[in-house]
């Protein structure tokens, strides 16, 4: 049980004063008691050189890590009680599953006997299913078996903290999403705080309590995974999250009577003052929207917006499809329900509410406007019953 | 299309007409024509011949001896002398070998900037021609002129230059040295190729799971180089034991036996003494060893396939 705190860390690799190459930027993590974190961000953003701060592998330059307000950053990773699965397994290789599994608690000065640990591995194995495999050797296994005896390795000594460097990355898709129930699961069953590093954004919305969205080695944004995805602090952040990528364009704010009008290039829109949280002042903006955010009408609503898409491809997945075409605006990528009947070709009319309009400052790139949840269920309402109203696609 | 058929109409005929037991073997026939020429027929004539009283000049005159030169080799203090010098030359030489070996693949791995350079100028004695080696160490275990004797003067270890290379009582440690310092870089490059090819995150995991770096060195280095490190050890041991050029370059196996081993033996017996029966009963001997050696060299090889 611990709390987490990475305060001002920096690690600089190479020579600081000369050519070192900057992989974590003054980054502040905070991560309570029982907490899941997951660091996100694209490859060479310092999420995983901070997970490896965390577990003692690397030495932050500045900074400091925090085990429960006590400094660790000068104890070994082997005194740090900390447990990691790697990306790659790092199986013992000579070790049968049995051995790789009771190798840490041999290691700790538990006074344990050989009989307690074999005890506690099999407790542990049958856990996760893999009892049956305790005399085999890694190689025998195949990815999902490595990954729960990796997972194994980890849970066996209930250490202060789990650290998770992409441990999916090598599995196949359909495995993944189980593997990632299943972490999830045991996560919360043995409630032991967690850092967990990926550059899969779906993954780290559905697992995870909070996310820290790097960049560059710095820290982007930290929150929930809702709030990450509503409220994202910056465009970056915004085209991060979510799949398929945001729609974003140029555009003007400009006053209105009631909250502000905005101008895209062929198009412009009303934002009433009570879909704003906070004032947006007029000038150049990053307009996005989410291709799930779209929905089909036939009819312009006084605010928010309608346009017409001339489709290019259609991509069915399952029962819903990603459509991509051009809008008076630029290329639209939009998630719909009902695509039966539509081909290549075909135009298609398109509307967002202006709850779900998300504003960036030109300059800075920091939000102006988010997407606001409260008023989703009026939303849905209306574009059903805007549907129900007819109006031919 | 016709004459296509034929041909393959003669070419069965031809194959029903040989039995299917002897077909089988028709396809390995060359190789094992060429095995029995220049391999299994050496062999069987060394085998042979060490029943005779045999002279290399006058070779027709052989006399068959029966067990003779067996019962020689039995009795004989100078080839037993000859015997224990290759134990010494083969456990002193291989031991030294593998642990300066192993430091040298070691501190290249981990310690040394420029590996790859590093590794190059630490291979100069394996690929140095052996006579050329040999004859280095010769000249610098030189009584007269020797940088060795000067070295021990200086460092004081002796008072005065002496005679090494013919000196019954030291003449075995010189080709041994000069060994070692051949086969060492062998084995470091060994060494590092296997320590490179233990991956970085064995390691990260063994220090997440709480182990010192002696508990790393221990259940991880070491049983994950354990194959390479035993092929190293059978080489280490079939070079020293069939070594020859070292030996020869520098004291000829002498004075007297004193830094003879088998192989040198052998050949003094029999393009010496032309004792062509007693040297092939002794190489016997050699081919005995060997083949044990070489039988558990192939028995770790196959099991490191295995493993992979």
């Amino acid at each position: 049980m611990t709390h987490l705190t990475v305060d001002g860390v920096t690690k600089i690799f190479g020579d600081p004063d000369k050519d070192g190459v900057v992989a974590v930027d003054d980054l502040d993590i905070d991560v309570e008691d029982g907490e899941f974190l997951v660091l996100l961000g694209p490859s060479g953003c310092g999420k995983t050189t901070t997970l490896r701060m965390i577990g003692g592998l690397e030495t932050p330059t500045s900074g400091e890590i925090r085990f429960d307000d006590v400094v660790v950053n000068d104890i070994k990773a082997r005194n740090r009680d900390v447990a990691m699965v790697f990306q790659d397994f790092a199986l013992y290789p000579h070790m049968t599953v049995r051995e790789n599994l009771g190798f840490g608690l041999k290691r700790e000065d538990n006074g344990m006997s050989t009989a307690d640990v074999n005890e506690r591995v099999e407790e542990v194995a049958t856990m996760l299913e893999i009892e049956q495999l305790l005399n085999n050797k890694p190689a025998q296994l195949s990815g999902g078996q490595k990954q729960r005896v990796a997972l194994g390795r980890a849970i066996i000594r209930e250490p202060r903290l789990f650290l998770f460097d992409e441990p999916l990355a090598n599995l196949d898709a359909k495995l993944r999403k189980t593997m990632r129930t299943e972490i999830d699961e045991l996560q919360s069953e043995v409630g032991i705080t967690s850092a967990y590093v990926t550059h899969n954004q779906e993954e780290a919305m559905t697992i995870a309590d909070k996310i820290a969205v790097l960049n560059d080695g710095a820290l982007q944004q930290l929150g929930r995974p809702e709030e990450v995805f509503n409220e994202p602090a910056n465009l970056f952040v915004a085209q991060f999250v979510g799949s398929p990528d945001m729609n974003i364009y140029d555009g003007v704010v400009e006053e209105a009577a009631d909250g502000v009008r905005v101008e895209l290039d062929g198009v412009s829109f009303e934002l009433p003052s009570d879909a704003l949280d906070s004032e947006v002042p007029p000038g150049g903006v990053n307009v996005g929207f989410r291709p799930q955010d779209f929905y089909q009408t036939g009819k312009r609503r006084a605010d928010g917006l309608t346009f017409d898409v001339d489709i290019r491809v259609i991509e069915p997945v399952g029962t819903k499809a990603i459509v991509h075409g051009d809008g008076p605006m630029g290329d639209v990528t939009a998630e719909i329900g009902e695509f039966h009947g539509l081909s290549a070709g075909d135009t298609l009319s398109l509307s967002i509410a202006p709850e779900h309009v998300y504003l960036f400052d030109a300059e800075t790139e920091a939000l102006r406007k988010g997407r606001r949840i409260e008023n989703r269920a009026s939303v849905q309402s209306q574009s059903q019953s805007s549907e129900s109203d007819g109006v031919e696609i | 299309m016709s004459y296509s058929k034929q041909a393959r109409g003669s070419f069965e005929s031809v194959s029903e007409r040989i039995p299917e037991g002897v077909k089988v073997y028709l396809p390995i026939l060359p190789v094992t024509a060429l095995v029995g020429l220049f391999i299994l027929y050496p062999i069987a004539q060394a085998i042979y011949s060490s029943f005779f009283n045999k002279d290399l000049l006058a070779p027709s005159e052989a006399e068959f001896i029966g067990l003779a030169n067996y019962a020689e080799i039995w009795s004989n203090p100078t080839i037993h002398q000859v015997l224990w010098n290759t134990l010494i030359w083969v456990v002193v030489g291989s031991s030294a070998a593998i642990v300066l070996g192993f430091l040298m693949g070691w501190l290249l791995h981990e310690k040394l900037p420029y590996t790859s350079v590093a590794s190059a100028i630490v291979l100069i004695p394996w690929v140095l021609p052996r006579v050329v080696g040999a004859s280095i160490w010769q000249f610098m275990f030189g009584g007269s002129q020797g940088i060795i004797n000067e070295l021990l003067v200086q460092l004081g270890v002796i008072d005065e230059y002496i005679v090494m290379l013919g000196s019954t009582e030291l003449s075995l440690w010189p080709p041994i040295i000069g060994m070692i310092w051949r086969l060492a870089p062998l084995f470091a490059l060994l060494t590092l190729t296997s320590l490179q090819g233990i991956d970085e995150h064995l390691y990260e995991a063994a220090r997440m799971d709480g182990a010192t770096p002696w508990e790393q060195f221990r259940f991880i280095t070491i049983p994950m180089m354990r194959y390479n490190l035993a092929i190293g050890f059978l080489l280490m041991l079939i070079y020293n034991i069939r070594n020859f050029s070292m030996i020869w370059v520098m004291t000829k196996g002498g004075p007297g036996v004193s830094s003879s081993t088998l192989p040198v033996m052998i050949y003094r017996t029999a393009f010496v003494d032309f004792d062509v029966g007693l040297a092939s009963a002794l190489s016997l001997i050699l081919f005995i060893v060997l083949l044990v050696f070489s039988y558990y060299y192939i028995q770790v090889y196959d099991q490191v396939r295995g493993d992979v």
